[in-house]
């Protein structure tokens, strides 16, 4: 008798492991996001302004989003009410330089993700978006102001367990910039 | 007889008697000065009769007599400096004098009625000033009033995008605060905050 409930009580956990992500691994993902984005230059770091928030959409795969400042900035103030030609260029060329290394710490949160939810389906997705924050008063012609990435899961654990070259993240994921 | 007692320019000029100058020849033989003397003159007489014959002026002329005198026109224009003066104000105070004898008098104004003039004039006034002043008005005020209408609106423009720049600027930053506010709370509630 008590190998039966067993049996049974096994038998209609295992359908609901496999579904989908817990949210207890989704959030252990979130935290981690936001200490890999805020370490990203540990002199003067980036600004996690949105905390990263992920969510599992059924039958497509898990989404993150973030909301980071490249290169924070003094704030404007009646005392200074705007600066000066020469550190809006500094600021800039520090967004710019700070661009691919953001992409490839996505790479990389996006290969992380994919070891890490072993509840989601290889056949599904894992984004990430990233939004980036450029005050009104700064020079942003050329600089996003969002990253998008996605790929399967299946495919991103391929490289990220090193069966796949890391070129091969180029033909896997697809990325968007707006 | 001595020399110096004979006459010998009228024995040269033969003007002597022959009595007298037969013993004046009988001297000149005895006398080599005096005959020097008598041939000098000679001399000179044959000169003189050698010049060309002058007719005899018919009238002479002496200084004191009249045809030296100067013309009138002469003598007006060497006239002294005060006697000008005094004969061009001469002239000026005839001229005044003649002005006034020779010149009508005006005619006198035509006695008219008081009021009738000041309602005339008043009737002008009403017609004419109004569309003075705004002439007036039109051609000095319009123009400062049109560049000043420019520069006004010109000014609020400015201002307005500075405005609207500072609106924008003053949103980002709240935005940006409200995000960094929300990152403490959610940090205070991961960390068992209220």
């Amino acid at each position: 008798m008590r190998t039966w409930i067993m049996a049974l009580a096994l038998a209609a956990a295992l359908p609901g492991q496999n579904a989908r992500p817990t949210r207890q691994e989704i959030a252990a993902l979130e935290k981690s996001f936001n200490q890999r984005l805020a370490r990203l230059d540990l002199e003067r770091p980036v600004e996690v302004l949105g905390m990263t928030r992920g969510v599992y959409l059924d039958g497509y795969g898990v989404v993150f989003t973030a909301e980071i400042n490249l290169a924070p900035a003094p704030g404007l103030s009646p005392f200074r009410p705007a600066l000066s030609k020469e550190e809006v260029a500094r600021i800039r060329e520090l967004k710019l330089k700070r661009l691919p290394q953001i992409k490839a710490l996505m790479q990389q949160l996006l290969l992380a993700a994919a070891q890490s939810l072993d509840r989601l389906p290889a056949d599904e997705h894992v984004a990430l978006a990233l939004l980036l924050w450029s005050n009104p008063w700064e020079d942003a012609a050329g600089l996003p102001r969002a990253i998008q990435m996605q790929g399967r899961k299946g495919a991103l654990l391929e490289v990220a367990l090193e069966r796949q070259p890391p070129q091969a993240l180029a033909q896997i994921l697809r990325v968007r910039e707006e | 007889m001595p020399c110096g007692e004979f006459d010998w320019k009228g024995f040269v000029l033969q003007e002597v008697a022959p009595e007298e100058r037969r013993r004046m020849e009988e001297h000149l033989k005895g006398c080599a000065a005096c005959r020097q003397e008598v041939e000098a003159l000679g001399l000179t007489v044959v000169a003189v009769r050698r010049l060309p014959q002058q007719p005899v002026p018919r009238r002479l002329a002496f200084v004191s007599d009249p045809v030296f005198e100067l013309p009138w026109w002469k003598r007006l224009w060497r006239m002294p400096a005060p006697a000008w003066g005094f004969a061009g104000a001469l002239v000026i105070a005839a001229a005044i004098i003649a002005h006034g004898l020779l010149t009508p008098p005006p005619a006198a104004p035509a006695r008219a009625d008081a009021a009738e003039i000041r309602r005339l004039v008043e009737e002008e006034l009403e017609r004419q000033v109004p569309a003075r002043v705004e002439a007036a008005v039109k051609a000095h005020v319009a123009p400062a009033a049109a560049q000043l209408e420019a520069r006004l609106a010109a000014f609020e423009q400015r201002v307005e995008k500075e405005r609207r720049a500072d609106l924008r600027d003053v949103t980002a930053a709240f935005e940006l605060l409200q995000k960094r506010i929300n990152n403490v709370y959610l940090a205070t509630a991961q960390y068992g905050g209220d």
